[in-house]
């Protein structure tokens, strides 16, 4: 490969242009743009060519044996004065130049002190860029300056920029400060506030936050507790614990939330508790579903039922069915028996708590269970949905295949005993992406009360391209038939689409 | 040295403008409602290749009040009066412009960014030809097409100080349930991760078609080897299995760059050696199938296809909890989209800057180098090039069909 | 089942399963370290290659030339440069020929193509960084194709050397229009120079473009050079 060069490591190449005589020129004493020791191309009079030129000359000089032995004591020096001229263009291209050295480069605290000392002098915008880019070089010895600059600025985006550096280069000495701008007059100062928070470094931050999450008022208590959650401090789990069964839905949710995300098996039962304390409807839904979450981190199947039953034997007798919308989501083989007698159970209120349970079992294992309440009870109601259970879970994209599906399709319209029953068969089976499905379909086709439903359930199979390749001529018949029999220009559309051999956009929500 | 007033786009053009010869303009109907940002501080964008990824992209772009969407570029009739139709009628206006030569576009002196959205082969050009003439960009993942092509898209890029975002959303939003704990430490030091994705690309030998279609065949090929029209060829469709380009070596890296852009980019942000790229990759072939290992000087190893391990298994080290870092993000709002508007107007990197998007790629690339040699391969990250084997040097780069040249 | 292969090549075509070509990748690739083994495979591809094939199948055996190829397939090669159909696949192959012979071969035929296919050697010389076409390329940097000129311009770019930044600098006085594209190759040698710490030689082509008569992006690319050499540590520790 000794012919075929690479561009970001060439081969050394003979240095033929540069000068012989460097020492020619010296290395100034001081950083004056006027100094006449500067070779005469950079002797100017224009002001902006003279900065351009002071920095040339910077640069220069760095690269030159140095006279004196300033450079040495000040090896940064140069770039860093490149640095500071830069931050105060009015570019702001020119000024992106400096802060991205300013941020990998030029290290140390007496540099730092330079860069901040143009924290003043600069307009909102630009300080705002200067402090997104202190904050990324990471030297703490920019704090006071950021916090003179946070309490004297009028400018909402500026106090923001810099409670936002806190969380870069702020301690634990600086949380009260933050926790009160959770709560500042301006939205981007809390999320700001917020994230610095998250962000924060120190063994003692999260005990701190902990603690005052429980006195703080309620919305900024639900603040610290999600702050918690997202700084993954499991250890303060306790202060979930009680949180989630608080007399506030905010801070209640907040505590779920974060039992959800790193909540541990062993607190399940005090999630238990505050699914039962959540408020029917979308706080117990979000409560359940942080339930499920604990759950799934169990990785074995049998030891998460385990693990939910032991909870569930904490609570009283008289609280459980009400968990039983629960235990079907968490779902699992060991837990069918338990929800199927009470499905199959002689209470009627309780039989539908089963029903429920079981519909809304993660895979299709309760299928079964389900079909089998549909042919055989007595009341309507009951089998109705059961019904719909059984084709929902039918349908499920779990581990099993399109064909296994289908079969639970095909079993569905069998036990339907209504227009409507068929109808969301014929809607369901477009989970099963297999020719077979569409030949299913067919039959409906040619029936009135069912041919919409089955054109749009053909053109979601078709849409499928590993599905309708191999059967192209078969599918581009049966397309020809959804148009003819279609009122729908957007399926007319699909299906011309599928027949060309293109795809279908579809339109977001 | 202190800006008494933030300086405005118009302010910039009037002091600029004659350097590059030629006016800044926009016009009436452009200056839109109160709602908006003054005209004068929108970012005026165009966009590359508007085929299913593309239109997505300009969707996202369109949609953002502070743009102004002004013109783009497909090779295709039927794309390119169909999108500015979309967005003609989106402005009720006329005022989009809609090109067959991305150039024309790229010349426009009015336009700060473009969204790139082409087949794999034209990226590297696109994004370096870009910034040569001042654009910023977002570009479609996979970045490139071949190991060569990073490394100048990111000097480009570089030279002349310009915003390149990589276009992988998954990165940051599919895999956090890894990325929180594994940056919190909750797994210990990471020693190994698992990639399960595929398949590698596949020579392109299609006949040629009647072309069903009014498209620039020429410039749809460009740098690629020529190839008579086929329909499959140049699909757009999201295959990797024979159906689209995507599939194909000549446009891109198969499955394999296609989703491993997610893939290697979200276990690479797992592991935090976005910035990285490893020393080695070892090869295996045993009675479980063919796999790799890649191995970074961190001591990680990132496996691909490792048999028998499921999708991103992470092997941390048990016991061990290390000190959390903040996880990164997008910055501004609106997705990927919306952080690389937001750095378009603060000069900042983007979360999917090149240089991560590059390294992703190059991981890929490396990949499918090593099952194409069936060997082990070393390789030096800063030299850009494998160490002692010359004939896996000879798929670092190709040659480009003329006129096209990086 | 290489001589089948070899067979079905002959009458290979767009639209050829190319499974059948399998044994010559099975070939390329189990010949790695066995010197006959890849030098037959190769024989047999440059054999090929001279006889009477489909456009097809001689771009198919440049792409294997191009892993397994050496000096002896530079002869077969280089006659297809000069032709239409052929002359990228051919580059396809001897961009990656590490032998000098492709070098030369890509130098040579220069003065014999023009237009495209000249714009696609230049970039291929390019690619190779091969220095010793400096000269050549020099020559064409004022060519009255513009589109040779700027071939040239990038190619010079990417081999980076200080003779590349000599004729570049040159040309750039007389530049006209193509003066972006020239300060564009120019900023390239500056960071290859860089990259091999040559900073002070890589300062002063910075500087040369901090002038305020540049174009704004000119003068912004200049300044991040600058700051890019003063940050080295070679430069710190001075």
């Amino acid at each position: 490969m000794a012919d075929v060069g690479h561009p970001v490591a060439p081969e050394l190449i003979e240095d033929t242009s540069s000068p012989k005589t460097p020492m020619q020129w010296r290395t100034p004493r001081t950083l004056s743009l006027d100094n006449t020791n500067y070779p005469l191309f950079l002797r100017d009079r224009s002001m902006s060519q003279r900065i351009l030129n002071g920095i040339v000359a910077l640069c220069l000089m760095a690269v030159l044996p140095p006279g004196d032995t300033w450079a040495a004591e000040n090896p940064s020096e140069d770039l860093v004065q490149m640095i500071v001229k830069l931050i105060g263009d009015s570019d702001k291209e020119f000024r992106a130049a400096g802060l991205d050295k300013l941020r990998t480069s030029a290290k140390g605290a007496a540099a730092t002190q330079q860069f901040t000392s143009m924290l003043k002098k600069l307009d909102p915008q630009g300080q705002v860029a200067l402090l997104n880019a202190l904050a990324d070089r990471g030297d703490a010895s920019a704090r006071s300056s950021i916090l003179e600059l946070i309490s004297s600025s009028k400018d909402d985006s500026v106090r923001a920029a810099g409670i936002a550096a806190l969380g870069n280069l702020g301690s634990a000495a600086d949380l009260p400060f933050l926790i009160k701008s959770l709560a500042a007059a301006s939205n981007i100062e809390q999320a700001a506030a917020k994230q610095s928070l998250i962000k924060i470094a120190g063994e003692s931050v999260s005990p701190a936050l902990a603690l005052e999450s429980k006195s703080a008022s309620p919305a900024v208590r639900a603040t610290l507790i999600e702050v918690l959650a997202t700084r993954r401090a499991s250890e303060e789990g306790p202060t979930f614990v009680a949180a989630a069964i608080d007399d506030n839905g905010q801070v209640r949710s907040a505590a779920m939330n974060a039992l959800g995300q790193i909540g541990r098996p062993e607190q399940l039962a005090a999630m238990l508790a505050g699914v039962l304390k959540a408020a029917k409807g979308g706080e117990r839904d979000s409560a359940e579903r942080n339930v499920v979450s604990v759950c799934t981190r169990i990785d074995n199947q049998d030891q998460r039922a385990t693990k939910l039953i032991e909870a569930l034997n904490t609570i009283p007798v008289s609280d459980r069915d009400e968990l039983l919308s629960l235990v079907g989501r968490v779902g699992g083989k060991k837990l069918i028996d338990f929800v199927a007698d009470i499905a199959f159970g002689n209470d009627s209120a309780r039989r539908k708590l089963g029903i429920d349970a079981l519909s809304k079992w993660p895979d299709a294992s309760v299928a079964d269970k389900l079909l089998e309440i549909v042919n055989k009870a007595s009341d309507p109601a009951e089998r109705n949905q059961a019904f719909q259970g059984y084709v929902k879970i039918g349908a499920t994209r779990d581990n099993r295949n399109d064909k296994q599906r289908l079969d639970r399709m095909k079993d569905a319209m069998k036990a339907a005993k209504t227009p409507e029953e068929q109808t969301l068969v014929i809607n369901r089976t477009r989970t099963s992406y297999d020719v077979d499905a569409v030949r299913f379909m067919l039959p409906y086709l040619d029936q009135p009360p069912f041919a919409q439903a089955t054109c749009e359930t053909i053109v979601e199979i078709a849409h499928h391209r590993e599905v309708r390749d191999p059967n192209k001529a078969e599918f581009d018949k049966i397309l020809d038939k959804v148009i003819e029999v279609t009122k729908d220009p957007v399926v007319v559309d699909r299906a011309q689409r599928y027949k060309r051999g293109e795809t279908w956009e579809r339109p977001k929500k | 040295m202190s800006v008494a007033k933030k300086p405005t786009r118009r302010d910039f053009m009037k002091t600029t403008g004659a350097a590059f010869g030629v006016p800044y303009v926009i016009t009436s109907a452009a200056l839109g409602n109160s709602e908006r940002p003054a005209a004068s501080d929108r970012i005026v964008m165009g966009g590359i290749g508007i085929g299913n990824m593309g239109r997505g992209d300009q969707g996202a772009f369109l949609g953002r009040k502070d743009v102004q969407y002004v013109a783009l570029s497909d090779v295709r009739e039927e794309v390119r009066d169909k999108s500015k139709g979309n967005i003609d009628r989106h402005y009720n206006n006329g005022d989009c412009k809609a090109y067959n030569d991305f150039r024309e576009l790229l010349a426009r002196t009015d336009i700060d960014a473009v969204h790139i959205a082409t087949p794999d082969h034209w990226h590297a050009i696109m994004v370096i030809e870009a910034c040569r003439n001042g654009k910023d960009v977002y570009c479609q993942k996979p970045e490139t097409l071949t190991l060569r092509e990073g490394p100048l898209m990111i000097a480009s890029a570089r030279r002349y100080g310009r915003v390149v975002s990589g276009g992988s959303q998954r990165v940051l939003e599919d895999y956090r349930k890894y990325v929180v704990p594994a940056w919190a430490g909750e797994f210990g030091k990471i020693k190994s991760i698992n990639v399960n994705v595929g398949p590698l690309p596949q020579l392109c030998n299609l006949p040629g078609e009647t072309k069903s279609e009014a498209i620039d065949w020429d410039l749809w090929l460009g740098p690629a080897p020529w190839a008579p029209y086929n329909a499959k060829r140049c699909s757009g469709s999201f295959s990797i299995n024979g159906a689209s380009w995507r599939s194909f070596s000549d446009y891109s890296g198969g499955g394999m760059t296609d989703w491993g852009a997610h893939h290697f980019g979200g276990a690479t942000f797992i592991c935090d050696v976005r910035d990285q790229q490893p020393y080695e990759v070892n090869y295996f072939d045993d009675a479980d199938g063919k796999y790799l290992a890649f191995r970074y000087q961190n001591g990680l190893t990132i496996y691909h296809n490792k048999p028998k391990t499921d999708q991103l298994l992470i092997e941390g080290t048990p016991g061990e909890k290390l000190a959390p870092k903040p996880v990164p993000g997008y910055k501004g709002e609106g997705g990927i989209y919306g952080d690389f508007i937001e750095c378009v107007k603060t000069r900042e990197r983007p979360f999917r800057d090149i240089e991560s998007a590059v390294n992703t790629a190059s991981l890929a690339h490396l990949g499918n180098i090593a099952y194409q040699l069936k060997r082990s391969l070393k390789w030096d990250s800063v030299k850009q090039e494998f160490v002692g084997d010359a004939e896996a040097n000879r798929m670092t780069d190709r040659a480009r069909r003329e006129p096209w040249q990086l | 089942m290489l001589d089948t292969a070899f067979d079905a090549l002959k009458t290979f075509d767009w639209g050829s399963d190319l499974a059948a070509l399998a044994p010559i990748e099975d070939a390329a690739t189990a010949s790695h370290g066995k010197p006959e083994a890849r030098q037959d495979l190769e024989n047999r591809l440059i054999t090929a290659l001279k006889g009477i094939l489909t456009r097809d199948a001689q771009d198919y055996i440049c792409r294997k030339l191009a892993n397994v190829g050496t000096a002896a397939a530079v002869p077969a090669l280089a006659g297809l440069l000069v032709n239409k159909g052929n002359s990228h696949m051919s580059r396809f192959a001897l961009e990656q020929i590490p032998a000098p012979e492709a070098a030369s071969a890509l130098r040579d035929v220069l003065p014999k193509v023009n237009g495209d296919l000249k714009v696609g050697v230049i970039s291929s010389i390019g690619a190779r960084r091969d220095r010793v076409a400096v000269d050549a390329l020099s020559g064409l940097l004022a060519d009255s194709d513009a589109s040779v000129a700027r071939a040239a311009t990038l190619a010079l770019g990417a081999i980076g050397s200080a003779e590349s930044v000599t004729a570049l600098q040159t040309a750039l006085r007389a530049a006209g229009d193509r003066r972006q594209t020239i300060i564009d190759a120019i900023l390239s040698c500056a960071e290859s120079l860089l990259a091999n710490n040559q900073i002070a030689n890589a300062s002063s082509i910075y500087k040369a473009f901090t002038d305020e008569s540049q174009p704004r992006l000119v003068r912004l690319a200049a300044t991040r050079g600058l700051l890019a050499c003063a940050s080295q540590p070679a430069v710190r520790s001075i």
